[in-house]
């Protein structure tokens, strides 16, 4: 990659060595990349969101944050799509004898994605700015690859999001002699809520396939209906940010966020530039905390463990009630929130840190226990800061629904 | 027995989905705080809007049809009045956590009618036995919305009330109209505050839900006062000729529809019935 006239380039007639995918084990493999790929994106799209200033008591001129609030709207819309993704790339897996997968490194990911000739992308959580949509364009970008074969699973390359799924896609042909789809699709949800997602149902290569080719379209491609593709969106965000900034040199569209915030020392590093301030760090460690929640919550989901359809809606609807009801504002309220006790420092920021291995209890009734502990722990851990000097007042809201999540993850507990 | 039909349309500038309740100027939903607005507040004003904008409806819900048991009055003091809801009510379904999109109870309900020297007011009480939060949700179910309906005699009366036969042409003179405003416009504040709502109105994102959302309703049907509240009756002429029922409930049905995003209002029609005593005759 390099950077020129201060655009980032991908070079796309350099060849991709890529290992071509030739079993079941090699393609589970790659889905599972895929997965994590979709959850980081989704992630450092979020960051960046929240990042981003919303007020006239923040420096911005009304037309200027009439324009940021079109750019925020667009960047969380492309969000949502990445979580969407994530749901169908578990189809994909689920219906191919995997399991859908939530697991991701902590971030920064360095060495780890985007792997190409020697050379990673890393995966950063990094404010709104000109540098972080043009690495959003490349991640998005439009792709090409050829390969070689592998018995075990192949150390994948790709430059692009989209260059694996082309690997993907060709190998769920390739693969296809009639015996690779094990499923009939009632492990998959089929609801209003998932059709208006896009989250593809997968049973066979045709809608296989066809849930990659919609992936693909909705990140590189021409969008879908009517709405622009996630590369498309980057770049119309660039072009516009670029004439604001040219128009106002003093525009400042993101809050003074630090890049990367993290609340404990990453394994194997001496120091770090860590979220200390008395009252933002357990804010950040209560994200983290719900964050992990919700992801046992899209395991159990997804784990088709015996709920009853009511006890799966519940789970499902407190998900998406904890994503805007309580992660949004506690990752705004983060990033108007100072990391250091020292007046003037940079802001915090959500750091979606795992602090434990992701692992679901072996029975349905023992998950929800857990649910209902977490969320009850979560609603007591964030009244007390609600009531600290400095609080945000939006935490007694966040507060009130944690309780109201609570209470209701305990009355459809399985056993209950 | 007293029934007070009433209509018109109300001013509520809140947030929607996926944006959180309490979210200050819109970003991700069908609704917005625009330009210099004040910051949405979630509150339902039957009268008095706040920061109307241009080719918003007039405000002002009032009652248009007074039956005394059963028999139309073509001349009651009631007639006209102006009917409001009190102490900031809002929807509150809170993305979900109380109650789902079409089914959010208004909260606090106290609901006033008055001409001036007439006053009917009844404020609707919960359970005793509060939960933690304050309200009790099991008793505040029975203020919830039945739900979005956007059938044909749904539609049909929502359009009848709301004057809004063809919502297709209403779209497209109300961008027609708006880009023409934009365009007279000199105040850069006020052309970016029009800029988003044009931007609302033809983004597929956006548009195709404040499409569906003026078409439909939600209906509400409850006994005000069936746990307890207030009741305040002030008729010092005694031109009502009688005395509300205090000791009873006082049943509402009424709905909420034809929600315009781009004015941040919706319309509302419904009917109170008022048990009455007649004074004794001696």
């Amino acid at each position: 990659m390099d950077v020129a006239d201060g655009l980032l380039v991908v070079d796309l007639s350099a060849p991709e060595p890529a290992a071509t995918i030739c079993n079941r084990s090699g393609l589970i493999h790659a889905l599972t990349e895929a997965a994590e790929l979709e959850h980081g994106l989704m992630i450092q799209y979020l960051f960046a969101a929240f990042t981003m200033r919303t007020g006239e008591q923040e420096g911005l001129s009304v037309p200027e944050r009439e324009r940021l609030r079109r750019w925020q709207a667009d960047i969380l819309r492309v969000a949502r799509e990445e979580m969407a993704h994530l749901a169908t790339v578990g189809n994909l897996l689920t219906a191919i004898g995997g399991a859908p997968h939530f697991r991701r490194p902590n971030m920064p990911a360095k060495g780890r994605y985007f792997p190409q000739g020697g050379t990673y992308r890393p995966f950063s959580l990094e404010p709104f700015s000109l540098a972080t949509i043009e690495r959003f364009i490349a991640f998005e970008q439009p792709h090409r690859v050829p390969g070689e074969q592998y018995l075990v699973e192949p150390q994948l390359a790709y430059g692009t999001v989209g260059c694996l799924y082309h690997q993907i896609k060709e190998a769920l042909k390739r693969l296809d002699d009639g015996g690779l789809f094990v499923t009939q699709g009632d492990d998959q949800d089929d609801d209003e809520r998932t059709a208006a997602m896009k989250i593809g149902k997968v049973t066979d290569l045709k809608s296989a396939r066809a849930a990659v080719t919609s992936i693909v379209n909705e990140g590189e491609g021409l969008g879908t209906g009517g709405v622009s593709s996630h590369w498309e969106c980057f770049k119309q965000i660039r072009t516009q940010l670029i004439a604001c900034s040219s128009a106002n040199p003093a525009f400042e569209p993101a809050r003074p966020v630090m890049a990367n915030p993290l609340t404990r020392l990453p394994a194997g590093a001496a120091t770090a530039d860590l979220v200390d301030h008395p009252v933002t760090k357990p804010i950040a460690e209560l994200f983290n905390w719900i964050y992990a929640t919700v992801l046992l919550m899209l395991m159990e989901h997804s784990a088709y463990a015996g709920e009853t359809n009511e006890q799966r809606e519940g789970l499902q609807a407190t998900i998406r009630r904890m994503m805007s009801g309580v992660l949004r504002p506690l990752g705004e309220i983060l990033t108007e929130r100072p990391a250091h006790p020292k007046p003037g420092s940079v802001n915090a920021g959500p750091s979606f840190e795992l602090y434990a291995d992701l692992r679901l209890p072996s029975s349905p009734s023992r998950a929800w226990m857990l649910f209902s502990e977490r969320l009850d722990e979560a609603a007591a851990a964030c009244g007390s800061l609600a009531t600290k000097e400095g609080a945000a007042p939006r935490l007694g809201i966040i507060h009130e629904h944690l309780r109201l999540a609570a209470g209701e993850a305990d009355r459809l507990r399985p056993g209950a | 027995m007293l029934e007070l039909d009433f209509a018109g349309w109300f001013q509520c500038r809140l947030a929607t989905d996926p944006d959180p309740s309490d979210e200050r100027r819109g970003v991700s939903g069908w609704s917005f705080a625009v330009g210099c607005e004040p910051d949405l507040d979630r509150i339902i004003r039957f009268q008095e809007p706040l920061a109307k904008r241009s080719h918003a409806p007039e405000v002002g819900v009032t009652v248009r049809a007074v039956r005394v048991n059963g028999t139309d009055r073509l001349e009651h003091p009631l007639l006209g009045a102006k009917v409001d809801l009190l102490d900031d009510p809002m929807f509150e379904g809170r993305n979900g956590l109380i109650a789902e999109d079409g089914h959010e109870p208004i909260h606090p309900f106290d609901l006033r009618i008055t001409n001036g020297s007439v006053t009917l007011r009844r404020k609707d009480g919960l359970d005793p036995a509060a939960s933690p939060l304050g309200v009790s949700l099991a008793q505040l179910r029975r203020r919830f919305g039945g739900g979005f309906e956007a059938n044909e005699a749904a539609r049909s009366d929502v359009a009848a009330a709301t004057e809004i036969p063809d919502i297709e042409a209403w779209l497209w003179n109300r961008i027609e109209i708006l880009e023409h405003e934009c365009q007279q416009e000199d105040d850069v504040d006020a052309q970016a505050a029009l800029e988003t709502r044009l931007w609302a109105l033809q983004n597929p994102l956006t548009e195709h839900k404040i499409r569906f959302a003026l078409g439909g309703r939600v209906s509400y049907a409850f006994a005000v006062g069936e746990h307890g509240g207030t009741v305040e009756v002030e008729d010092p002429d005694r031109d009502l000729g009688g005395a509300p029922v205090r000791d009873a409930p006082w049943p509402i049905k009424f709905w909420m529809g034809g929600w315009m995003a781009d004015a941040l209002c919706a319309f509302a029609k419904g009917t109170l019935t008022v048990p009455f005593k007649r004074p004794s005759r001696r």
